[in-house]
């Protein structure tokens, strides 16, 4: 599976209510999880009346719910289950099972799977190491591609221009002291990675957390996801860090063999 | 329903029509489910009876959405615009909000910890709690995750879920020869309605939890009460399950949930 999956679009075929609909979700967001009808109604310039009957649709079908007393729309359970059904049917969940395990079984450390979609990357698996004390990875959040190691081999991946488009585009906020924001540094770990095959973050959102990364690169070039692998401060050395690196390079061209092969 | 007349006027039947895009769309999202990953575009005309030309706007609205995409075959399947969208679902804190009175009254009732936690793909993660003031008391933390087949909360959601969903997760997530003492488990609280576990997790704790259903009948949350297990006698088993039960309850009838 693709980070992005070719696309049938034909924009002159949408339907102008679906369209309208799917915006009317877009709205939302973790800043503005509540809108009221006049602020959906005014932020898609809509009619009040025309926005007012798709949120009854969607409401209807649980993709929003309406709080009557506040009079605020939010998302709706509907939204929670079709993320839930994504995330049990990505294929390559089932293909990294088997290497996350071997790689956890090799190194007694959390490893992770993520995908990027746009501009976000996504935890969508994890296989825990078997010590009391590691970090709970969060699945399915969305985690910007400048910070951490599982972020910037999924960057490093992407085509020059469209990483040059990214830096440029996108407003960079620092989640602790060592979180990497500034552009020319980003460039310069960029080229370290493709040089490597692998990244190295220590600390980016908590201090003294590690992590270790490869990207899935698939047959065209473009990363289908990236493994990682998630080592507290209690149990770091430069000599785990190293073999983890081993093990998530190997891991992950095994795992882009088996997705090129199906 | 037939092609739309040539002539659209801003009558009630565009209206009605209008409305039935978005429900054709809906319709369209929730033929994919945990044993549906893909689906052609025979099959989904097939499923939905709507002609083919129609629908074919409909998916490519979706599509250029990226709420649903197209994969190496051709076929249809979820996009990830539903994981951020899930994620602003989950974050929000209307449910915790809802809920927190409902948590408070149950541990004002029995002086224990209560927690909310949701269902996250394979995992339960705890959405928020209330602690008991007891010295020695269940502590824990909002966001902590575990497999579903591990602790009450998750074993209850596990329940929830219908029989194909379960055995699809047991062959995902748990070895072969740990599966039948799982599906023992989940028999127990589909015949019970509640979950009790005491020891098994961890040895000093026991909790019990109930199931906390959507008005379409999932079951999208769990009410736990946990406890220290040297504190869990029958007698106040048997008055968590009470308060549970009755609390999920209570929260299931917020969410629309009609038994």
């Amino acid at each position: 599976m693709n980070a992005d999956p070719p696309s049938i679009a034909r924009p002159g075929k949408r339907v102008g209510i679906v369209d309208r609909a799917a915006l009317i979700l877009e709205c939302f967001s973790r800043a503005s999880p509540e809108l009221s009808l006049p602020q959906i109604a005014s932020r898609l310039k809509l009619p009040k009346a025309t926005a007012f009957r798709i949120l009854t649709n969607l409401v209807r079908h649980g993709l929003l719910d309406h709080n009557a007393a506040a009079n605020l729309y939010t998302l709706g359970f509907g939204t929670l289950r079709l993320a839930d059904n994504l995330l049990q049917n990505l294929e390559i969940r089932e293909r990294a099972r088997p290497v996350m395990q071997a790689i956890r079984d090799a190194v007694n450390e959390t490893v992770v799977l993520s995908i990027r979609d746009g501009d976000e990357r996504y935890n969508i698996d994890s296989v825990e190491s078997t010590h009391a004390i590691g970090q709970t990875q969060r699945i399915g959040s969305p985690i910007p591609l400048y910070a951490g190691a599982a972020s910037r081999v999924l960057l490093a991946a992407m085509p020059d221009r469209e990483i040059a488009s990214y830096l440029s585009r996108v407003e960079r906020v620092a989640f602790s002291p060592a979180t990497l924001t500034d552009a020319k540094r980003l460039q310069d770990e960029i080229v370290r990675i493709r040089r490597r095959g692998f990244a190295a973050s220590s600390g980016e959102f908590t201090t003294g957390g590690h992590a270790v990364a490869c990207a899935i690169v698939a047959g065209d070039g473009r990363a289908a996801g990236a493994l990682h692998v998630s080592i507290p401060k209690a149990r770091f050395t430069k000599e785990l860090e190293e073999r983890c690196a081993r093990h998530l390079v190997e891991g992950a061209r095994s795992l882009a063999e088996t997705l090129a092969g199906r | 329903m037939p092609v739309q007349p040539q002539i659209t006027t801003k009558s009630d039947d565009t209206a009605r029509y209008k409305g039935e895009a978005i429900a054709r769309a809906a319709r369209v999202l929730s033929l994919f489910g945990p044993d549906v990953p893909s689906r052609s575009l025979a099959d989904l005309v097939a499923a939905t009876k709507v002609p083919k030309a129609t629908l074919l706007g409909i998916l490519d609205t979706l599509v250029a959405h990226r709420m649903l995409v197209v994969d190496g075959n051709g076929h249809y399947r979820l996009g990830y615009a539903w994981l951020r969208l899930g994620d602003v679902r989950r974050n929000q804190f209307n449910i915790r909000e809802s809920a927190l009175p409902v948590l408070r009254q149950i541990r004002d009732a029995v002086d224990e910890t209560v927690i909310l936690s949701l269902k996250v793909g394979d995992r339960r993660v705890h959405l928020d709690y209330v602690e008991s003031a007891q010295t020695i008391r269940r502590v824990t933390q909002i966001g902590n995750e575990a497999p579903l087949h591990v602790g009450a909360a998750g074993s209850v959601l596990l329940a929830g879920m219908s029989d194909a969903e379960t055995e699809a997760y047991l062959t995902r997530m748990v070895p072969p020869e740990a599966r039948d003492d799982i599906r023992r488990v989940v028999a127990t609280i589909k015949h019970d309605g509640y979950a009790v576990v005491s020891g098994t997790v961890n040895a000093q704790t026991a909790a019990v939890a109930a199931p906390v259903r959507t008005h379409g009948g999932d079951t999208i949350a769990a009410l736990t009460i946990s406890c220290p297990r040297e504190r869990f006698t029958r007698e106040l088993e048997r008055r968590c399950i009470a308060l549970v039960v009755d609390g999920a309850g209570k929260l299931s009838r917020m969410l629309g949930y009609a038994p």
